[in-house]
């Protein structure tokens, strides 16, 4: 998932570098504001250890092998906050010493493994266990969806540059990637059931915890609103095509002929692929909507806390 | 695994490049990059003029062909699958351009980080206002990611040791479980680190040596890559 220079068109990569950056710093200082000495030695051993992870590989099937990204699992460790300092630090090491990832496509590479794949990760992990309670199916929930989440941005850059048509890309990246993503929520899960058992104190998601009131009703509620987004996505998303033509109508990518997506179309498979696709595509789409009505809800009982 | 002694092998040797102020030759090669991969575009022979600056960036810190060549080799694999998807879809010229593209921005940062010695690197990023809070993570995350990764080659010695296979299911989660103790043994070592420093005298700052001042030779450095870019680019269009 790391892009290297050159495949990325300066309109994707200079926004991507704007957010990332000021991410970065606001964040930074949020972080060291309230950091005691201890923290520091910690969260860059924290890093080394993510670092580790990142090189470990396990099988996916079919003789291919994915590896783990950890951003859930760093920020049920560390914290968002925490999870997004050792992601993007990791990032800068792998693209200076390790030549994985560009220079220019840094911002992008953070963008999408570091906001989207911790930050947001760690977000649907509230959303989902604000909803059901269950801090096991909340894990799996949020680190699957962060790789498949973070395998859609970076298809979507690498369209929006013309590199790969979206057609292609999209359905590709995110089906390999919810494979992947099964393999990475299994892992994270028991990673930090380990943790927990042995030494609960280190660690922020509690992952035995059973104490809390199982809230029978909104199971239900996640269940049906899954399967509706699954049932009905292939009929109402059109999500690719959308997109696609967005970035016609900007001129990104109207220049190119599609003739690996004909290619693809004689074998059939991007059909399949696309119903596929579309399905996950609902599936995320009801998790960030689950990730976006927990935080409106803080949000509204803070201010309300406030008055 | 990781050899430690890969990356800063090259920082002593007597060369040109190597004696170059860490933040000047940071800045240059970003902005080399930049440049780089705006004005090639699709014409694969565009990319001349800044692959000779390469050229010339070696043979001034007098690094080897085979030395670059081979420190460029984990870089491949991504380049040429995206390239090749690309040859399908547009065609020639553009997916050998986008490869060279990326090979040469590959190389450059290779020189920058071979030719300067880690802790120069980071001062360097400090001087371009990165924030310290990131720029001391990567110095604690340079020292500890070998002894990390060793520390994992032991528990999956370990793992292999004991007939590790069996169902998808099970091995993920047996991955898992051993990720749960890196983490430990990680977290453990961790404090072990802040009690020796604290031992030593730390208290939240990280005391470095200043860098020198920006010398002669970096500013006539700075002019003369600025001049070639803009030759170069002006040429190019």
């Amino acid at each position: 998932m790391h892009i290297p220079d050159g495949f990325l068109e300066p309109e994707v990569w200079i926004p991507l570098t704007a957010i990332s950056g000021m991410s970065l710093v606001s964040v930074s200082r949020k972080i060291s504001d309230g950091m005691d000495e201890e923290a520091i030695p910690l969260m860059g051993v924290m890093a080394a250890f993510v670092f580790a992870v990142q090189m470990i590989n396990f099988p996916v099937g079919g003789g291919t092998s994915g590896h783990l990204m950890g951003g859930v699992l760093i920020a049920a460790i560390v914290g968002p906050y925490g999870g997004l300092i050792i992601m993007s630090t990791i990032l800068i090491l792998q693209a200076l010493l390790f030549q994985d990832g560009g220079i220019t496509t840094l911002g992008a590479n953070i963008f999408n493994m570091g906001i989207v794949g911790t930050l947001f990760g760690y977000l649907i992990f509230k959303g989902i266990n604000w909803l059901t309670g269950n801090v096991r199916f909340s894990v799996f929930a949020a680190s699957w969806f962060s790789v498949a989440a973070a395998s859609a941005v970076t298809a979507i850059e690498l369209s929006l540059s013309g590199i790969i048509p979206m057609k292609v890309s999209l359905p590709a990246m995110i089906g390999v990637h919810s494979i992947i993503g099964i393999g990475e929520g299994i892992i994270t899960i028991s990673a930090l059931e380990l943790v927990s058992k042995v030494k609960k104190e280190t660690i922020l998601v509690d992952i035995t915890d059973e104490n809390r009131i199982r809230k029978k009703s909104s199971w239900i509620w996640l269940a049906v609103s899954i399967a509706i987004a699954a049932i009905l996505s292939p009929f109402a998303s059109k999500l690719p095509d959308g997109l696609e033509r967005v970035a016609e109508t900007f001129g990104f990518i109207g220049r190119k002929k599609l003739t690996l997506y004909s290619l693809f179309r004689d074998y059939q498979i991007s059909d399949i692929y696309g119903k596929v696709s579309t399905v996950i595509a609902g599936v995320m789409g009801v998790l960030i909507a689950f990730a976006l009505s927990y935080t409106v809800i803080k949000v509204l009982k803070g201010m309300r806390s406030k008055r | 695994m990781i050899d430690p002694s890969y990356i800063d092998r090259y920082s002593n040797i007597d060369a040109i490049y190597q004696k170059l102020d860490a933040r000047v030759k940071l800045l240059i090669t970003i902005i080399f990059i930049i440049v780089m991969t705006v004005f090639v575009g699709d014409n694969p022979l565009r990319i001349i003029p800044f692959f000779i600056f390469i050229v010339i960036l070696s043979a001034m810190s007098k690094l080897s062909p085979k030395v670059l060549f081979r420190r460029s080799l984990p870089a491949f694999p991504f380049l040429f699958f995206a390239s090749l998807t690309l040859w399908f879809s547009k065609g020639n010229h553009p997916a050998i351009s986008v490869f060279l593209k990326g090979l040469v921005s590959v190389l450059s940062v290779i020189i920058l980080v071979s030719t300067t010695n880690f802790s120069n690197l980071l001062r360097g990023l400090e001087g371009l206002k990165t924030p310290s809070l990131i720029v001391s993570m990567l110095s604690f995350v340079y020292r500890y990611v070998f002894i990390i990764t060793d520390e994992y080659s032991h528990i999956k010695i370990a793992r292999e040791s004991r007939n590790f296979g069996g169902s998808k299911r099970w091995q993920w989660k047996t991955i898992g479980y051993s990720m749960g103790s890196l983490f430990l043994h990680s977290y453990e070592r961790g404090n072990w680190v802040y009690s020796a420093m604290a031992a030593r005298g730390y208290n939240g700052n990280i005391r470095v040596q200043k860098l020198q001042q920006i010398g002669i030779g970096d500013v006539i450095f700075v002019v003369i890559s600025i001049t070639y870019l803009i030759i170069a680019v002006w040429i190019l269009s």
